[in-house]
């Protein structure tokens, strides 16, 4: 008879390989439209919105990589929101303004109220019909603001999400895995576009409708995530959002594990305020309420579930294991005898055994394709197992510090 | 740039698709897995045939050897041949419990494995009144079905120390392990019989059981 344990593992088993089958026939039926890009029928004005909240160090470069974006000056407008600084951000900005080398590039300087808060009154001060977010301490690539802006050909489009990449990739091998991480993100966002369902459109690099910002009330100052949930009101108000994987923006990520914690905490909190927020659109409203909630809603049980079930299983090993010991040591027997040894689980083990497969090799076809590094080399394919074996299983743990923070109500950030 | 309609238009089957391409590979390794199961299952089966022929043959041959008066040694070294052939058999029986079973069909396997076991301690101790030996017998009763943490994990280690006594006495030793939760009424009677109410529990040569795992270390010290 089939036990509870069995059922789990068999259902976890079941929604792996449909996500994973979801994701490789997406992958090859928009093989040829995965890098491409439109070209805008006319160049709208654009209002690049930088909140910055003690950047001191890295605001000058992503303000010189924004002015050096390849796109019409006269239709570019730089807006630095300084958000209540209390380093030399403020400074460093007005100096470039005063040097008059920047066009169109202008400051406000405001109290600290929170990211939402200072991109809403970017957005009431921006005089384009775009705005464009760029995180202080990301870096677009030149050609990224008008591969974005082609998107908006589409009058229904409301917000087009950039490919993000780690600057500092190369500094630790957190930051490898993360860059590792951002890569794989991008790819399945951009399979998500395919369907209509790009739910986060990035803080290092997105691009927004001014209109329709307005028309769905702006950044929400409670959310600790504004880009989900910006993202999450799109669609709920009927929006298209796309995502563009050319358009690319280098952005710097955590080198140490407790910022990342902290800043994956956070997200996982923002993810579970949205799901909060929007609950009623379940099951409703076309593709939002279809496909994207309960997708996200998934996600999150299907990573706290294996936990548990991992856990589970493996402390019940240790435990037998440990209370054996204590026996075999009383006894002075053998601690361990090879009949103990047992692999024969066949059900189990070719699930696990495709599934570890197929991914690895669907991983390295992804990480090819988008050139993640120059060739297929062995080191790559470990850091690869690396990467799914280790930084994935970290995953439940921030899911389970996301709903402590979440439950405690601690929406800071 | 595809136009979102056209891209959604070639995309809309993708869930039920997925769905189809997923549930192929879910039930092929159902399907698989069962097969190998049931493979392994009749291996064992075929096995199980051998042994209850061989334990018949064994009946008889003691039947025989008492009825004409034979030579009591035969009787003895048969006894250990077929025990040793049994209890090979039921190591891999054991293996095949550990993992996870899809069907019924290892349980009630080993079901007939213990009462075939039982048989074999019903005769041993016949034949030990018949005829004196310098073998040993040591019945290990134990729970198979419904098993705690610490139950579990002390059986595995009297398991363990009893697989280092046959190892080191060999053929001097009939391992007999039997489960007393598969329901064998005549494993029932010998437990009654013996006063054997306690599981886990060790029995050498039906004289001195051991139900503290502490006292197992000096099993050796009991055995002829």
């Amino acid at each position: 008879m089939v036990d509870v344990i069995t059922l789990v593992y068999l259902s976890l088993m079941f929604i792996a390989l449909y996500m994973l089958a979801f994701f490789i026939i997406l992958t090859f039926r928009n093989n040829k439209e995965l890098m491409t890009y439109e070209r805008p029928r006319k160049f709208y004005s654009v209002s690049v919105l930088i909140p910055a909240y003690n950047e001191q160090d890295s605001i000058k470069e992503t303000i010189e990589h924004v002015a050096n974006l390849d796109y019409p000056k006269n239709k570019l407008e730089i807006i630095v929101v300084n958000d209540g600084s209390k380093d030399k951000t403020r400074e460093v900005v007005e100096k470039m303004i005063r040097s008059k080398k920047y066009f169109n590039l202008k400051i406000i300087n405001k109290k600290n109220s929170g990211k939402a808060d200072s991109l809403n009154q970017g957005v009431e001060m921006a005089k384009g019909e775009l705005i464009a977010v760029v995180d202080s301490d990301s870096f677009p690539s030149p050609s990224s603001l008008y591969k974005l802006v082609g998107y908006f050909n589409n009058k229904e489009m409301g917000a087009v999400t950039s490919f993000v990449t780690v600057r500092n990739k190369n500094q630790n091998i957190l930051t490898r895995l993360q860059s590792l991480e951002y890569m794989l993100i991008g790819w399945s966002r951009k399979l998500l576009d395919f369907i209509n369902s790009v739910y986060v459109t990035n803080g290092p690099l997105s691009v927004y409708r001014k209109q329709f910002i307005l028309n769905v009330g702006g950044f929400d100052k409670q959310s600790i995530t504004e880009d989900i949930d910006i993202t999450w009101n799109m669609l709920y108000h009927g929006y298209k959002t796309s995502m563009c994987l050319d358009a690319r923006v280098s952005t710097i990520t955590p080198y140490k594990f407790k910022p990342w914690f902290r800043q994956r905490m956070r997200w996982g909190a923002g993810g579970l305020q949205a799901l909060q927020k929007y609950r009623k659109m379940f099951f409703k409203r076309g593709i939002f309420g279809y496909f994207v909630m309960p997708f996200v809603s998934l996600s999150i049980l299907v990573s706290l579930v294996s936990f548990i079930f991992s856990m589970y299983l493996l402390l019940k090993a240790i435990s037998a294991k440990t209370l054996s010991i204590g026996y075999s040591i009383a006894l002075s027997s053998s601690i361990i005898h090879l009949q103990e040894i047992n692999l024969s689980q066949p059900i189990m083990i070719f699930f696990l055994v495709i599934l570890f497969i197929c991914s690895t090799t669907y991983y390295h076809y992804v990480l090819q394709t988008a050139r993640y590094e120059e060739n297929l080399n062995l080191k790559r394919f470990l850091f690869l197992i690396l990467y799914m074996l280790v930084y994935l299983a970290l995953y439940p743990v921030v899911w389970f510090a996301s709903i402590y923070k979440y439950v405690k109500g601690d929406f800071r950030w | 740039m595809v136009e979102k309609s056209k891209k959604w238009s070639r995309n809309k089957y993708i869930f039920i698709e997925a769905l189809l391409v997923a549930s192929v590979i879910f039930l092929t390794g159902i399907f698989l897995g069962s097969f190998y199961e049931k493979a392994r299952v009749d291996s064992v089966r075929e096995f199980y045939v051998d042994s209850e022929t061989g334990l018949s043959d064994f009946e008889l041959s003691s039947q025989i050897i008492y009825d004409f008066n034979l030579n009591c040694s035969f009787a003895i070294e048969k006894s250990i041949y077929f025990a040793d052939q049994i209890y090979k058999e039921s190591r891999q029986l054991e293996k095949y419990d550990s993992a996870n079973k899809f069907t019924n069909d290892v349980i009630s396997l080993h079901r007939r494995y213990d009462l075939l076991r039982t048989l074999l301690w019903k005769n041993m101790i016949q034949n030990k009144e018949k005829c004196s030996t310098s073998a040993n017998t040591i019945v290990y009763l134990y729970d198979y079905i419904d098993t705690s943490l610490t139950t579990q994990s002390m059986q595995t280690s009297i398991s363990n120390i009893l697989l280092d006594v046959k190892g080191e006495y060999g053929e001097k030793v009939i391992l007999i392990p039997i489960a007393t939760d598969t329901n064998v009424e005549a494993l029932s009677i010998l437990r009654e019989y013996y006063d054997l109410d306690k599981v886990p529990i060790v029995i050498v040569n039906e004289k001195y059981q051991f139900d503290n795992i502490e006292d197992l270390k000096n099993i050796r010290d009991y055995l002829i």
